[in-house]
């Protein structure tokens, strides 16, 4: 047949066809199986250069685990977050994104060869999501660091291989191969207005609106922010920064260019001083104008304003050059390159307003930070945070005067307050005293703690959309530990389960109803009078006991519960074929765990209470278990740090033994008073004891 | 006209005019008595305002939520009692708990290992009174607690010599099947707190878990017609075994006054000692 398909001349040429493409796909076959594909990372000239890059960078990524507060609901919370970064000189400075290290009180900083050692912020910038950290090189060992160098991030292309190194979900040491998918990124899809990229980043701090972003498709996790994007010359041109949540491997990293630059500026002065004039930018594309960029808005008071610059006019030159500015691209360079003036530049500013050409000139002014330092105050149960020129702009105020309230804790003395707190609230006033900055309210707060007599109440004026208002505050003493306590009731130490119709007839007690005994609890009365498993109680003093269903299941124990505590309780007992009585003591029903004295670390911040008789029956602990079980762990406080979990019981700190609350609380107090550089706990967690060893900063002492 | 049947025509006029006349009397005796049992009704609830419900009370605290290891927070207010003039507060313990103090989210054996324990955690805290139409707010300590019997008592702090409005659950009547009751509730802080009396009826008993009377409606204490304590209401919760929500029934059960002594006693004593020991 197949010869005959040869002979025809459609048939030729369509076997012809056929033939080839049979043998082009075996050809490709015998690549996939036998040869190395182009491009693929088994390539060995590849793989090659991924081993080389990687050797170079590898030993200077870290993990960096950070201990932020938060400030959440009006309450101040220690939480423990992660993320990477990059040794970047000899000296110990550490590059890593603002957004790992921001709130930050301590940080932790583990090197690729498993040393570790704490860290100092030196200095963030949240404009380009940069930080820079420092460790003592000293405080590891006499080998030199090892040290990533910056690569040229202007320099790559769409297609270049880039290595993506960090630790995803806290799993250090993590290596990941993509491509750059766009070099010039910004986040915005053309489907917005490139005007709305702007609105679109937060608007207290604007953070990416300085460059452009390398989108690339290594693959990265939460973990891997702050770590290094890595050329295949072992560069880092990158600091990875994002990723996307739908997407799939969508990532971007902050480019070098900028990222050096900003380190720079870190280490030097501690910020970036930036230039600042005032004006938002359009691109002119949308526009119809042909050159120049388009100012969409003007700060008031800044000195675009005072040189009478206006929305609508187009900017054509500044110094006599010319400006263009097309593309929403190319906006970010535009800014940087004004930002990076000197402060206090003078600029000769061309610009055309309704047809006519125009100079002005005006000096820029410094940027000042985007958002004012914060803090939790307890008593007043309360979060505040200091105004900056931007927030107070955003929020429309007259100024930046006053402290913004930015969270009330529910049921605290700022809600209780009349008329209640709300997060908005601008405080200018307490206690009389002019509050312009958080600086001056420290001040008065401090004063009110230490007045004696205490202050028992506060008098606070403060701005609300437009009005000033005043309330009386009530601070808040120390929370008063309020255990509910059950009333005493009689209880006897068994568990047991209705027995009737067919189960009674299984069991032999055709025609009985009662309750079996499951279990007796030892080291309990009713063990000491020799109650077994399989006994039936039959009757409660002299009363026959017969459930009818299993919703009966607690009669037994409810009927107990009504004798008298210090009385008696017979029992008709059935067992092997015969009615015994059985007479016992009545004891009080166990404590219930939220009845146990607990105790609130507020150093370590961890919960602990005492172990209840139901708690040792029911782990099956021995009879001579003692401790203090773990029942809160703040996640960034000290004993979250030091991994204490919820569960554990603790048996021993240092080498004071933990029996109970008592104990423990002394043990705590010691602590407080020697203020160890470590503290060792002995736990039983499960089954098996563990040592946790735990690293207190005691110069960190919250309000 | 013959001498009979005058007769009759008159007898019939007779008859016919005292008819209306009897029937005129019984129309007027039932408004009267329907205006007197309205008058009557109107002086027993105005008299119930007027003389019980000073000591009806609000108490103010925040709600603590934990499941699963997430927690929340929310201010809360349950109606109270004041049953001693030195500052013992009566309140249902479901009122605190907000009604999910016993819930527990049921999930499989693998995901309670991992999440660990999923029963809801109430706790309350920040607890203050508020003392009728007063704007004041005392501070309020928890001191003991029934949770079979629903009941949660608190010993008011800085009331000084003040001698509060009581309730004395001594001086108590028992209720029936049958018999109408009233409570006496107060509303939000935005209405000024102004009582309102509502009415209700015994439907019936039961006697599983506990001799409970299972009322109509209302909250807090309950008074007979006639205003004598009658009892408390409280949540039931069917037993220990109750396996799905279905089984719950949120009738207002009547908790008696001799039932409400008894647990008051134990509390106090309980709360006695443990002041002694401190």
């Amino acid at each position: 047949m197949f010869a005959n398909v040869f002979r025809s001349r459609w048939g030729g040429r369509w076997a012809l066809m056929v033939t080839c493409t049979a043998l082009a796909a075996c050809g490709i076959s015998r690549a996939q199986t036998t040869g190395q594909p182009v491009g693929s990372s088994s390539d060995p000239k590849l793989k090659q250069a991924i081993a080389a890059a990687r050797d170079r960078v590898f030993p200077a990524v870290v993990s960096i685990v950070v201990v932020r507060e938060d400030h959440i609901q009006g309450r101040r919370r220690l939480t423990r977050a992660g993320g990477s970064g990059t040794i970047v000189s000899k000296e110990g400075y550490i590059v890593t994104n603002d957004h790992v290290a921001q709130d930050g009180t301590r940080f932790r900083v583990i090197l690729a060869d498993k040393r570790e050692t704490d860290a100092k912020l030196v200095g963030e910038d949240p404009l380009s999501d940069i930080a820079v950290l420092k460790i003592d090189p000293q405080s590891i060992g006499d080998a030199p660091l090892p040290v990533g160098q910056f690569g040229d991030s202007d320099q790559i292309e769409i297609g270049d291989y880039v290595l993506a190194i960090g630790s995803p979900w806290g799993m250090s040491g993590s290596m990941s191969l993509g491509i750059v998918n766009n070099n010039e990124r910004l986040l915005s899809s053309f489907f917005e207005d490139d005007a709305d990229y702007e609105a679109q980043l937060d608007r207290d701090q604007p953070t990416g609106s300085y460059y452009r972003w390398i989108q690339h498709d290594a693959a990265i996790a939460p973990g891997n922010s702050g770590g290094p994007l890595v050329n295949l010359r072992g560069e880092v041109i990158g600091v990875n920064t994002r990723g996307a949540f739908f997407g799939g491997d969508m990532a971007y990293a902050s480019p070098s260019s900028v990222v050096r630059k900003v380190v720079a500026d870190l280490v030097e002065h501690g910020e970036v001083i930036r230039s600042f004039i005032g004006l938002q930018f359009k691109p002119v594309k949308t526009t119809g104008y042909k050159t120049g960029v388009l100012i969409n808005s003007v700060v008031q008071d800044s000195p675009a304003d005072r040189a009478g610059l206006r929305p609508g006019d187009v900017v054509i030159a500044v110094d006599g050059e010319p400006v263009f500015v097309w593309t929403a691209e190319q906006l970010p360079g535009f800014r940087r390159w004004l930002s990076d003036l000197p402060v206090g530049t003078e600029l000769v500013v061309s610009y055309e307003r309704d047809g006519n050409r125009f100079e002005t000139k005006l000096a820029t002014t410094k940027y000042e930070k985007d958002v004012g330092e914060r803090l939790a105050i307890k008593p007043w149960g309360m979060t505040v945070q200091d105004l900056t020129p931007r927030m107070a702009r955003n929020r429309r105020l007259a100024n930046d005067d006053g402290v913004l309230v930015t969270g009330v804790e529910v049921g605290g003395p700022g809600k209780d307050a009349k008329p209640a707190l709300q997060a908005g609230d601008v405080l200018h006033a307490v206690a009389g005293r002019e509050v312009k900055s958080l600086a001056d309210l420290k001040q008065v707060r401090d004063a009110l703690k230490h007045s004696s007599p205490r202050t028992a109440s506060v008098l606070l004026d403060f701005e609300r959309e437009g009005g000033r208002y005043v309330a009386i505050l009530q601070p808040r003493e120390d929370e008063e530990d309020e255990r509910p306590t059950e009333v005493d009731k009689a209880w006897i130490g068994v568990e047991v389960q209705p027995v009737f119709g067919e189960l009674a007839d299984q069991l032999g007690l055709e025609g009985m109803r009662g309750f079996r005994i499951a279990r007796v609890y030892a080291n309990t009365l009713a063990a000491e009078v020799d109650l077994r498993v399989g006994d039936l109680i039959t009757g409660l003093d002299g009363v026959a006991l017969k459930p009818r269903s299993y919703k009966d299941a607690g009669l037994l124990q409810r009927r107990v519960k009504q004798l008298d505590l210090d009385g008696e309780a017979t029992l008709t007992v059935w067992r092997e074929g015969q009615s015994v009585t059985t007479v016992l003591g009545l004891q009080r029903t166990p404590q219930r765990p939220d009845e146990a004295p607990r105790e609130k670390d507020r150093d370590f911040d961890f919960e602990a209470r005492d172990i209840t008789f139901f708690d040792r029956a029911n782990k099956r602990w021995r009879p001579d278990t003692k401790g203090v079980l773990v029942t809160r762990v703040e996640s960034g406080g000290w004993a979250g740090v030091g991994h204490l979990r919820v569960g554990d019981l603790i048996t021993m700190v240092n080498d004071a033994v933990i029996e109970d609350i008592p104990t423990f609380r002394r043990a705590m107090a010691e602590l407080r008073e020697r203020h160890p550089a470590k503290v060792r706990m002995l736990v039983l967690r499960g089954i098996e004891t563990r040592f946790l060893f735990i690293e207190p900063d005691w110069d960190d002492q919250a309000d | 006209m013959p001498a009979n049947r005058t007769r009759m025509l008159l007898t019939c006029i007779l008859v016919t005019v005292g008819t209306a006349v009897a029937l005129g009397d019984e129309a007027s005796d039932y408004e009267r008595f329907r205006k007197r049992a309205q008058a009557e009704k109107r002086q027993r609830i105005q008299m119930l305002l007027a003389e019980r419900s000073p000591a009806i009370a609000t108490l103010k605290f925040v709600r603590k939520r934990v499941l699963l290891g997430r927690e929340s927070k929310s201010e809360a207010e349950a109606p109270a009692a004041i049953v001693s003039p030195d500052g013992l507060v009566l309140v249902a313990n479901s009122a605190l708990e907000g009604g999910l103090g016993r819930v527990t989210v049921s999930i499989s054996a693998d995901l309670s290992d991992l999440l660990g324990d999923t029963t809801t955690k109430v706790e309350t805290e920040d607890h203050k009174l508020i003392v009728g139409v007063e704007t004041r707010e005392y501070e309020a300590k928890l001191i003991a607690r029934d949770s079979d019997l629903d009941l949660a008592w608190f010993r008011l702090a800085d009331i000084a010599d003040r001698k509060l409005p009581a309730i004395d659950f001594k001086q108590a009547e028992e209720l029936a099947v049958g018999d109408s009751y009233y409570t006496i509730s107060r509303l939000s802080e935005s209405f000024d707190r102004a009582p309102v009396v509502t009415s209700h009826t015994v439907g019936g008993r039961v006697e599983v878990p506990r001799p409970l009377l299972v009322g109509t409606g209302g909250s807090g204490v309950v008074f007979t017609t006639d205003n004598t304590v009658a009892g408390f209401l409280i949540e039931q919760w069917p037993g220990e075994e109750a396996d799905d929500l279905d089984d719950i029934s949120f009738n207002a059960f009547i908790l008696s006054p001799a039932q409400v002594v008894t647990a008051m006693q134990k509390a106090q004593a309980m709360a006695d000692r443990e002041d002694r020991s401190e």
